[in-house]
């Protein structure tokens, strides 16, 4: 069990985690900035409207969630290669099983990713809620992200929109660490400890414009995990993907790590 | 540790023999070296006392256990391996402390008096990145011998080390030699070998070509 708060230590005590974290919480912040500075939005704004998660009206959202694989790479996805590369497994695996090293990377590389998108968003949350109230939305106006009932989760959005923040919060968090782990397997392939980080981050924009479908159901990762739902997601389809993104690169790194017969 | 024993021990890459058809027995209180060309297999023999090769046929049993049947690495092993590596954000005895935990059993003043004997200063407060090459040299050797293991594995330990630290490692290597461990030294130096080793194993292609015993 030492392996695990080793790699988790590592995980979180580095600079990267810091910068991640400092970069999209400035995102955050920018985007509360500029939303308060608008005075034609009036005081009657809820806490709905400025979350960085569904503010439309800026480009703040699209800039996060386009980044997010990224954010969630940097803290520690990384660093399979460069310990492979390195050579600074053999250090490890001369302590403990390489089973079990390689799960406690994993598990580090998700904790590390899914937090490091879990706080820009909490914090800006919790900036909105100290500047807005959390008022329900109101329905048929422009000036929300008018969640339809064909979005996921409408109820939520509609009575209880803190609620609806905080559960795209998690699934955001869940996926950003998703997103690290298809990096840890990216690290067999790429040439670089810039490529690993890359990998993963090109994917999630290429297929999120390839796969973003006619708006009735997507399978693109890039829309899925926006709050403002500007696509219609069914819950299934949320549920494969997320399926496809844990058990795929778990098995590869799985596969990978039991054919290395040399470190 | 009371015995090291290897036997027929084969390992191919992509077709090419690494390793065929080994075989070494290895007690405690004896340094052992092996000495050969370049790409002859020392470090592959190296790798698989410490469990980070496996082979395709043969046995590693390290006191009547054997390796990646019993045991995934030996219980109380140091190593030193190519190029030490450790993270560069850390100082010296910052990344053997984080890697003595990962091990247990080894306190902060067995680290002091690991990388002291090797000629480092604990107290340095510049990290790993700032290091020389002799300086990482040394804090690999320090890695190796902190809390005294009983298996002990050098790779051209001596590299771009100046002639007082290579006194001193020899002087340690003896020492850890009186206490009964096995230690295992790769070395191009030909007079090394034979100043440290009790025993030295000529290896060819991957094969062990002739044994010397020194001082017979």
């Amino acid at each position: 069990m030492k392996i695990f708060g080793f790699e988790i230590k590592r995980a979180f005590a580095n600079v990267w985690f810091v910068l991640s974290v400092a970069i999209g919480t400035a995102i955050g912040v920018a985007d509360c900035l500029l939303y308060v500075r608008q005075p034609e939005l009036g005081d009657d704004s809820a806490l709905i409207q400025i979350w960085l998660g569904t503010d439309y009206q800026f480009a703040y959202n699209n800039l996060f969630y386009v980044l997010l694989p990224l954010l969630a790479c940097l803290p520690y996805a990384m660093t399979c290669f460069s310990d492979i590369r390195t050579g600074y497994d053999r250090n490890i695996c001369v302590r403990t099983s390489r089973l079990k090293y390689m799960s406690a990377k994993a598990l580090a590389v998700f904790l590390s990713g899914a937090v490091a998108v879990a706080i820009p968003l909490l914090i800006d949350l919790f900036i909105g809620a100290g500047i807005y109230p959390d008022r329900n939305p109101e329905k048929l106006t422009f000036l929300y992200a008018g969640i339809q009932d064909s979005n996921m989760f409408p109820r939520l959005y509609q009575l209880h929109p803190a609620g609806y923040c905080l559960m795209f919060t998690l699934l955001d968090a869940v996926f950003g660490g998703l997103m690290g782990l298809v990096s840890m397997c990216a690290a067999r392939w790429s040439g670089s400890r810039f490529a690993t980080v890359m990998g993963p981050f090109a994917l999630y924009v290429f297929t999120g414009v390839l796969l973003e479908g006619d708006g009735n159901g997507t399978w693109s990762a890039l829309k899925m995990v926006n709050p403002l739902q500007e696509v219609v997601t069914y819950s299934y389809q949320m549920v494969i993907m997320y399926a496809v993104f844990f058990i795929v690169p778990l098995a590869l790194i799985y596969i990978w790590h039991r054919r290395r017969d040399i470190l | 540790m009371r015995e090291v024993k290897v036997e027929s021990l084969c390992k191919k890459i992509k077709g090419t023999v690494i390793l065929d058809n080994v075989n070494l027995d290895m007690e405690p209180g004896r340094i052992y070296g092996l000495k050969g060309r370049n790409g002859c297999g020392k470090t592959m023999i190296m790798r698989s006392l410490c469990g980070l090769l496996i082979p395709d046929s043969g046995t590693i049993t390290i006191d009547g256990k054997v390796l990646h049947r019993d045991i995934k690495f030996p219980e109380s092993v140091g190593v030193l391996i190519e190029n030490p590596s450790f993270l560069p954000q850390y100082t010296g005895f910052r990344n053997l402390s984080m890697l003595a935990k990962l091990t247990g059993g080894i306190s902060a003043s067995d680290i002091r008096t690991a990388m002291e004997r090797t000629g480092l200063d604990p107290d340095d407060s510049r990290t790993y990145r700032k290091y020389s090459l002799g300086m990482k040299q040394k804090l690999g050797i320090a890695n190796a011998v902190m809390g005294e293991p009983d298996l002990i594995i050098l790779d051209e330990p001596i590299n771009a080390l100046d002639e007082q630290t290579v006194e001193k490692i020899r002087e340690e290597l003896m020492k850890l030699r009186d206490k009964d461990k096995i230690i295992v030294i790769a070395c191009h130096d030909r007079e090394e070998l034979e100043f440290l080793c009790d025993t030295i194993y000529e290896i060819k292609d991957g094969t062990v070509a002739g044994c010397e015993v020194i001082g017979e």
